[in-house]
């Protein structure tokens, strides 16, 4: 019975219940949320020992803060932006955050045209012996963090352009570009499995 | 429409949903629900904590005030109660250096003689008897109380005195080993005579008069030191209570004697009835009552009580 009303309870009001004490309520939370954000931060590292320790991080600040939890947006978002945040601490341990990216439309289109030509030419057979899932993560890995991060969060969280926006700090419009970059980047590198996938 | 194409590419979309399948270890789920549970299972515990905090201060408080309403309670009843305690009775011999007042001498002599002899056995009532007798006992034990705590009856009334029939333990053997079976369970129906000798005795503020009914209630062994310092006595004192009928023990406490001339009338009755020991008895308590009593005897009486040591 209290487990059906867990499970039918929003993230808010669980998210609420457990920084009151119901150990429950981060139980559904969690069941809910964990994959996602497990691969959104799995797909940025790329590296599951790293990942685990992050993805652990981001939990372990969520249970730190749950007392300034406040429903003035989506449970999801908050979530993300923690996961966020840790992420660009990752990336500064590593030296990694160059965050001067392409973010202009007008850049954002010229990074776009000049981008290399899909790998429609590539051999099928070798496609198709690639381990597909190395072969997204390598995808992946190849775009620039930030369109990386505002295409994974639109994938795994779910989230609207304007609560990517408000997570990563940056204007819509900006957002658009990154998705749009990453878009572009992920369909010239995964063409022959795109296509595949397509049909 | 061209943003959202280039913004969303379905193939993609379905591509990653097909071959994802990355899920976080469950060593991470166990670490993360851990952590998760710990952090409000200690909340939970501190939270009791700092609730019960401003009551333990005064616990200790309240409990030393307990102790000293206790305290303080108790200790001014405490010599009350030991004033109010019986003395033990005690089957060793009484030192010769301090011998018993002379009131309580004739109850001295009711005893047994020296060398254990039973004192004159009467024919053993039959168990209907005892069993009115103790009923008897009980009425009248009840009396006595009522009239100690009422403090106008003597400080240790006459009918009391009777209520306790010295009976040597050899007697009582007898009696219990020819009563019925039926007739031994009811002793615990009605207490035993000397179940209530501490009462009795606890009313009395008079150690004299103790002394002579712990002589009464128990016999001195044969043989021993006790039995040996007992002054040798006369057919004539040896009591003769166990004639006394229950009807006649109910007279007596009846009419239990309140003033001089009730006594007097008692001790004239019971000397015309020829029960002497009875009489003596009752010039004892009547002694005991009142400590100018040989000159508040009539003519009549102090003849005979100067005979009576």
């Amino acid at each position: 019975m209290a487990a059906q009303n867990l499970s039918d309870d929003s993230d808010e009001s669980l998210m609420l219940s457990y920084a009151q004490g119901k150990a429950a309520a981060f139980d559904a939370l969690y069941a809910r949320h964990r994959v996602g954000v497990y691969r959104y931060v799995l797909r940025h590292c790329g590296n599951a020992p790293v990942a685990d320790e992050v993805f652990q991080d981001v939990w372990t600040n969520l249970v730190r803060t749950r007392a300034t939890y406040a429903p003035t947006s989506r449970f999801s978002a908050w979530l993300y932006t923690l996961a966020h945040n840790r992420l660009v601490d990752h990336w500064r341990s590593l030296g990694q955050v160059d965050m001067v990216s392409i973010d202009g439309d007008d850049a954002a289109n010229d990074a776009v045209g000049a981008l290399p030509a899909a790998r429609a030419d590539e051999p099928d057979e070798r496609a198709a012996n690639r381990n597909i899932a190395a072969h997204l993560h390598a995808a992946l890995a190849k775009v620039p963090p930030l369109q990386r991060d505002a295409f994974l969060l639109q994938q795994e969280s779910g989230l609207s352009l304007l609560e990517i926006a408000t997570l990563t700090g940056v204007g819509v419009e900006t957002v658009k570009s990154r998705l749009r970059y990453a878009v572009a980047k992920l369909r010239s590198e995964l063409g022959a499995l795109r296509e595949l996938a397509h049909r | 429409m061209n943003d959202d194409r280039d913004l969303h590419d379905a193939a993609l979309d379905a591509l990653l949903r097909t071959h994802s399948a990355e899920t976080p270890p469950p060593a991470v789920d166990a670490a993360v629900l851990a952590a998760a549970h710990r952090a409000v299972d200690g909340e939970m515990r501190a939270r009791p904590a700092r609730a019960t905090q401003p009551w333990r201060w005064w616990m200790p408080l309240a409990a030393a005030a307990a102790i000293g309403v206790v305290v303080i309670g108790i200790l001014p009843l405490a010599p009350t109660l030991v004033e109010s305690t019986p003395p033990a009775t005690s089957d060793a011999p009484t030192t010769p250096a301090a011998p018993p007042p002379s009131a309580t001498q004739p109850i001295e002599a009711a005893r047994p003689d020296a060398q254990g002899t039973p004192m004159a056995r009467v024919p053993v009532p039959s168990a209907t008897d005892r069993m009115s007798a103790k009923r008897d006992a009980a009425a009248t034990r009840e009396r006595a109380e009522s009239a100690t705590k009422a403090g106008s009856a003597p400080s240790r009334p006459y009918m009391e005195m009777y209520r306790v029939t010295p009976e040597p333990p050899a007697a009582e053997q007898d009696r219990r080993a020819n009563a019925t079976g039926a007739v031994a369970a009811m002793p615990q129906a009605a207490p035993a005579p000397k179940a209530f000798r501490p009462q009795q005795e606890a009313a009395a503020p008079a150690p004299a008069t103790q002394v002579p009914q712990e002589a009464n209630a128990q016999p001195p062994r044969q043989g021993s030191a006790a039995a040996l310092t007992q002054p040798a006595r006369s057919p004539e004192v040896l009591p003769r209570t166990d004639a006394m009928s229950l009807e006649d023990r109910q007279k007596v406490a009846a009419a239990q004697p309140r003033t001089v001339d009730e006594w007097f009338a008692l001790i004239r009755k019971l000397r015309s009835e020829n029960r002497v020991p009875d009489a003596i008895r009752a010039l004892a308590d009547f002694r005991a009552a009142f400590s100018d009593a040989d000159a508040r005897l009539p003519e009549d009486l102090r003849d005979w009580a100067k005979t009576v040591p």
